[in-house]
């Protein structure tokens, strides 16, 4: 019995060009919860960045123009936002759920005045594959990996970059000392506050630039709700990476393979309503949680973060 | 984030919520200028819409309903510090619980029919909530990603069932077969929208109160939501309390689902909730949970849901406003009650010890 090799190698393939949402979330969550405070304006901010990213993109045809605006947008809510957790300690969760219904409102406003009453809906053409010289001829895993459109590759660049900054760099130290115990940190002279707002502004940035890779690079157009819940399953990802950058990679490809795993088994087994197959990630991560609570208790010295709110 | 300082600043709080309020209409005003309108003729739209004549009165209090209900769901939930972001996934499956009754259980007397749907939707509506619960009672896993993830698994099983095996043949929507007429609530004021389901609301309400306030539960409940670490050393089952305490919210949830079924829509459609589960949880911010407040908070959103919606009608404002308009208002409205005490800087740099 022959195993066929190429459909994991296409279900990889669409993982790994799913992964790049996952991952910018869960890197900026990783840098956001590093810091003590939990990004949770996901949702929202990523539909904002869907939307204006889109749009810009569909009304300039410059994606870098599109990806930039995208990240501007979230960087402007991460103020909002940080303003809003940091300075005013509003309960977290509140915040993220109006986040979150600001942005399905406000990106569905802002489509709907764009798009209004035009009969066919606007498309941009999704960001085209480009095969790195070399390395994407390696048998199985040179298609796989570098065989992407350009912001997979941004990912990866993304994964080192923070990991080397947070474990390697005089910054990455201070957000580091913030996040395990920030009265220590203030009396180094740290600004705990000023640490964590940017943090959080980072971390935005890049929900903003994650929210619009959806309709730039998968589907081609934007649509509400379009992200699906992914910001929510992002709030896990830094968690379920033990918050070391490339661990949270390998979680976010995880759920890409899931996502990616759900599209085939719909094409390939017509008879199963796609309804259910749909909700196999969700039910996915949902379990996934379990693993990562299992490791958090007892708390370790990562598990401060969240109580961080309440000491500063 | 709860604590039980009892109703002696209701001044202060009336003030701060005034003030919230202002500003939120001022907020929402700009808005409305900004998208090249009037916000006078606006808010006269708004408040004709809601309250201009009893028939539509009535209609605001239909929406009001659903908010009700869930806000008490969420209310129920809050006092445990238990976040029951799932609530509108919990009301769907009420409903869907109330329609399969209707579609597929006949030939029993009408008040008993109507018994065993609503039993089934609170049942099913609990058991959803519960599993966030038990993760959360023993697993400690926190329930913020777990009940809104439960949501998006609830919208494709009810996208499924209203397209497919419980789709009506009639017309190109999809949407179910009618229920058995004998679940459809009575109005309250015949002619009216108004449904039964406000006595439903009514007596949970009640209940509710009831049972946080004056009974021993409801103590363990809220000394869990305050300090469950405290209430573990005196002795309360925190984990039963959780697990508890979300059954009875989701039991709610679902009992809203299902008075929407019964008293407005009569079948499942795709749309029976703009999203009340998830605005019941700013119903039971605004008036930190308590039982009996929540209807009027429930009835003030509701007011601005159909003022929304007559914007959208007669002004073309754009569907979404209304949720960038919730999110505007609650925040300006929240955030003077979660200002810190006292003086409240913008930077505070270093800190004093």
């Amino acid at each position: 019995m022959a195993w066929e090799i190429s459909p994991i190698i296409g279900v990889l393939e669409i993982a790994f060009k799913l992964s790049v949402p996952f991952t910018l979330l869960g890197i900026g969550q990783l840098v956001a919860q590093r810091s003590g405070v939990l990004d949770i304006g996901l949702e929202g901010t990523m539909l904002m960045g869907a939307v204006t990213g889109f749009l810009i993109t569909y009304l300039t045809g410059d994606y870098v123009l599109g990806f930039l605006v995208a990240m501007l947008v979230g960087v402007i809510m991460g103020i909002f936002e940080a303003y809003l957790v940091v300075s005013l300690k509003i309960d977290q969760v509140l915040i993220g759920m109006m986040i979150w219904i600001f942005g399905i409102g406000m990106s569905t406003l802002i489509h709907k005045i764009f798009v209004g009453v035009r009969a066919a809906l606007p498309i941009v053409t999704a960001l085209p594959n480009i095969p790195i010289p070399l390395l994407s001829d390696i048998p199985i895993i040179g298609s796989i990996l570098f065989n992407q459109n350009v912001m997979v590759y941004a990912s990866y660049v993304l994964v080192l970059v923070i990991h080397l900054v947070i474990f390697k760099t005089t910054y990455g130290l201070k957000l580091r000392a913030v996040g395990e115990n920030p009265k220590a940190a203030d009396t180094l002279g740290i600004n705990v506050e000023l640490v964590r707002y940017l943090a959080l502004v980072f971390s935005s940035a890049l929900n903003g630039l994650g929210g619009a890779y959806m309709p730039l690079a998968e589907t081609g157009t934007f649509t509400i709700g379009i992200t699906g819940g992914r910001g929510w399953i992002a709030l896990q990802l830094a968690a379920f990476g033990r918050w070391i950058p490339p661990l949270t990679f390998l979680g976010s490809l995880l759920f890409a393979i899931v996502e990616a795993l759900a599209y085939r088994v719909q094409l390939v087994y017509k008879a199963i309503p796609y309804h259910f197959i749909l909700m196999m990630p969700y039910i996915v991560v949902i379990i996934t949680l379990i693993y990562i609570y299992k490791g958090v208790i007892p708390p370790t010295a990562l598990g401060i973060p969240y109580k961080r709110e309440e000491e500063k | 984030m709860f604590n039980e300082e009892k109703i002696v600043s209701i001044r202060k709080y009336l003030k701060l919520y005034t003030g919230g309020i202002t500003i939120a209409l001022a907020a929402f005003a700009l808005f409305i200028i900004a998208l090249g309108q009037d916000p006078i003729t606006a808010y006269a739209t708004m408040f004709y819409a809601s309250m201009g004549s009893p028939g539509r009165l009535a209609g605001t209090l239909v929406k009001t309903i659903p908010l009700w209900l869930s806000g008490i769901s969420v209310a129920i939930a809050l006092y445990a510090n238990f976040w029951n972001l799932g609530a509108e996934g919990q009301l769907y499956l009420g409903a869907v619980a109330y329609t399969g009754i209707g579609l597929f259980v006949s030939g029993i007397p009408a008040p008993l029919h109507l018994l065993i749907a609503f039993v089934t939707a609170f049942v099913i509506g609990s058991i959803w909530a519960f599993i966030p619960g038990v993760l959360k009672g023993y697993l400690n896993i926190n329930e913020v990603v777990v009940t809104i993830l439960s949501n998006y698994i609830v919208f494709l099983l009810v996208e499924y069932l209203v397209s497919g095996p419980w789709k009506d043949p009639v017309g190109f929507e999809p949407i179910t077969y009618p229920i058995n007429p004998a679940l459809e609530l009575p109005a309250v004021i015949p002619g009216t929208w108004l449904h039964s389901g406000i006595y439903i609301a009514i007596v949970f309400t009640i209940i509710a109160y009831i049972v946080i306030h004056k009974t021993t539960l409801g103590y363990e409940v809220r000394s869990v939501g305050v300090n469950p670490k405290a209430a573990r050393r005196a002795g309360i089952k925190v984990a039963r309390v959780i697990m508890l305490t979300s059954l009875l919210s989701g039991g709610i949830a679902g009992l809203a689902g299902a008075a929407e079924i019964g008293g407005v829509y009569h079948r499942l459609v795709r749309g029976i909730s703009p999203g009340y589960g998830f605005f019941a949880l700013i119903v039971a911010l605004l008036v930190k949970s308590h039982p009996l407040a929540i209807p009027f908070a429930a009835f003030f959103l509701a007011i601005i849901f159909v003022g929304v919606d007559a914007l959208q009608r007669t002004m073309g404002m754009p569907v979404g406003a209304v949720y960038a308009l919730q999110a505007i208002m609650v925040i300006c409205i929240l955030i003077p009650e979660y200002l810190p005490k006292g003086r409240w800087k913008l930077w505070r740099g270093r800190s004093r010890p």
